[in-house]
């Protein structure tokens, strides 16, 4: 496995340091221990306007909780910077587009529809269908709904990238500064748990022993025939 | 099924040396029905401890499935039938162990479990180590008289279980494929999803969704879980 390892400073909140190899992307924070006010000017006003790549895992997670934390950020508006006219939005990698986890029966249920003008070009296809044809299409198609309708939006899409797998191309891995945490907490399948924690759990029901299956309910200990109390 | 066999060996002409009694027979069957069960008396409960291998797993439910041999309900019976007799002909040993330390139901007079351990309203589709409980080897819930559950309490177990499947939080919880069969390979791979409420083939596409005031919803969750606690300030949205 081949390891490389690049610094970049992010400005943004305590600042903080980025590590990953190139195998499979792997991010982990150290905390740096000096203030972002003892630097000098011109570096505190490169890091405020700087543009920082965001990487979201998008697996087991609903697509437009993905794309709203997208589309708040291509737009800066987690920034107190803000301004419409400012063009200070961020890049948002997403990967494990293909893994995203609809609620309810939205994979049947939820219809995507186009329409190119020539007549007899209708078409209607649902969440499963587009997926299958095209994994990135499903969270593309929610970013590019949820930002503002004018002209800075191409240039935002153009600012998101999707990568269906967890294969991400050498250039954009170099660039990443944060990991964002997943919107929804996945939870754990039952083969999961450990034999530990299953035991830990209480029993809320214990069957009725006993030989035929319309007996009373009053059962009687075998040696000395005296009635049990449960 | 007795009263077949004795009818079939007085019809049979039985030879004279080699004939065996009743009671021989009956043990000899017993045993061989019962040679991997073990019969230990625990303080005031009866546990039956299946022997698997070396050790001896603790099953809190006479339903479990154990690796050689499926035990159906009727299966349970036969053998405890065979152990009681086993056990009046002096035949097993029982040994009176200790009871091990379990945690009391903080209202114990309550007739279904859940109202005895206080968790109506509390649990969801993720908590599977309790809907795990209420169901069999191959997924189905267990009947209503034999968990000593309340309707209500039932139907919204089953509705959590059902939801858990489709899930895939319960991986190990699928009926038996029949013997030889070949899975085919298939073309497109399982999406994820949660909540769903309706069986993956039944639901049709929304076409036309229509008008904001008459939209027509796509349903998320079920509505009997409706009660639950919430610790958040926003509501359940049941209809997305």
């Amino acid at each position: 496995m081949k390891y490389g390892t690049t610094f970049s400073f992010c400005w943004s909140g305590g600042s903080k340091l980025l590590l990953y190899h190139y195998s499979h992307v792997e991010v982990k924070f150290i905390k740096c221990f000096f203030k972002m006010s003892s630097f000098s000017r011109s570096a505190q006003q490169w890091a405020t306007f700087a543009r920082s790549w965001f990487l979201i895992d998008a697996r087991m997670q609903p697509p437009g909780k993905i794309a709203s934390m997208c589309s708040v950020r291509l737009q800066g508006k987690h920034k107190p910077i803000y301004h419409p006219l400012s063009d200070i939005g961020d890049h948002v990698v997403v990967m494990n587009t293909r893994h995203i986890a609809f609620s309810g029966n939205k994979w049947e249920q939820k219809v995507y529809s186009s329409h190119t003008g020539y007549p007899g070009s209708f078409k209607q296809l649902t969440a499963a269908q587009m997926h299958k044809k095209d994994p990135t299409a499903i969270i593309k198609l929610a970013v590019y709904g949820m930002l503002p309708k004018n002209l800075t939006r191409r240039t935002m899409m153009q600012r998101l990238h999707l990568f269906p797998d967890d294969v991400l191309p050498e250039d954009i891995l170099k660039n990443l500064t944060e990991e964002l945490p997943q919107p929804r907490e996945i939870p754990r399948k039952l083969s999961e748990y450990t034999q530990e924690e299953r035991n830990a759990f209480p029993m809320l029901w214990t069957p009725n022993v006993s030989g035929s299956p319309g007996s009373a309910s009053i059962r009687h200990n075998p040696l000395t025939k005296a009635p049990l109390s449960e | 099924m007795r009263k077949r066999e004795r009818a079939r060996r007085r019809a049979r002409p039985g030879r004279e040396g080699v004939r065996k009694g009743g009671r021989e027979r009956m043990k000899e069957r017993h045993l061989l029905l019962c040679r991997w069960v073990k019969f230990h008396i625990a303080g005031s409960a009866i546990y039956p401890r299946f022997l698997i291998g070396q050790g001896a797993v603790n099953t809190h439910c006479g339903y479990y499935e154990c690796h050689h041999s499926c035990i159906t309900p009727s299966g349970f019976r036969q053998a405890g039938k065979c152990l009681k007799r086993l056990f009046l002909m002096n035949e097993i040993e029982g040994v009176i162990e200790p009871t091990s330390e379990r945690p009391q139901p903080p209202n114990p007079t309550a007739s279904c479990p859940i109202y005895r351990w206080n968790l109506q309203n509390k649990y969801n589709y993720t908590d599977v180590l309790l809907l795990s409980q209420f169901i069999r080897s191959d997924g189905g819930m267990l009947p209503q008289r034999i968990t000593g559950l309340c309707a209500q309490e039932h139907t919204k177990i089953a509705i959590c279980v059902q939801m858990a499947h489709r899930a895939g939080l319960l991986p190990d919880h699928k009926p038996p494929l029949p013997v030889g069969h070949v899975p085919k390979p298939k073309s497109n791979p399982p999406l994820n999803r949660y909540l769903t409420r309706y069986s993956v083939n039944s639901v049709k596409p929304i076409y036309k969704t229509g008008l904001k005031w008459c939209k027509k919803r796509m349903s998320v969750g079920h509505s009997a879980l409706k009660n639950n606690v919430r610790y958040s300030p926003k509501p359940l949205y049941i209809k997305h």
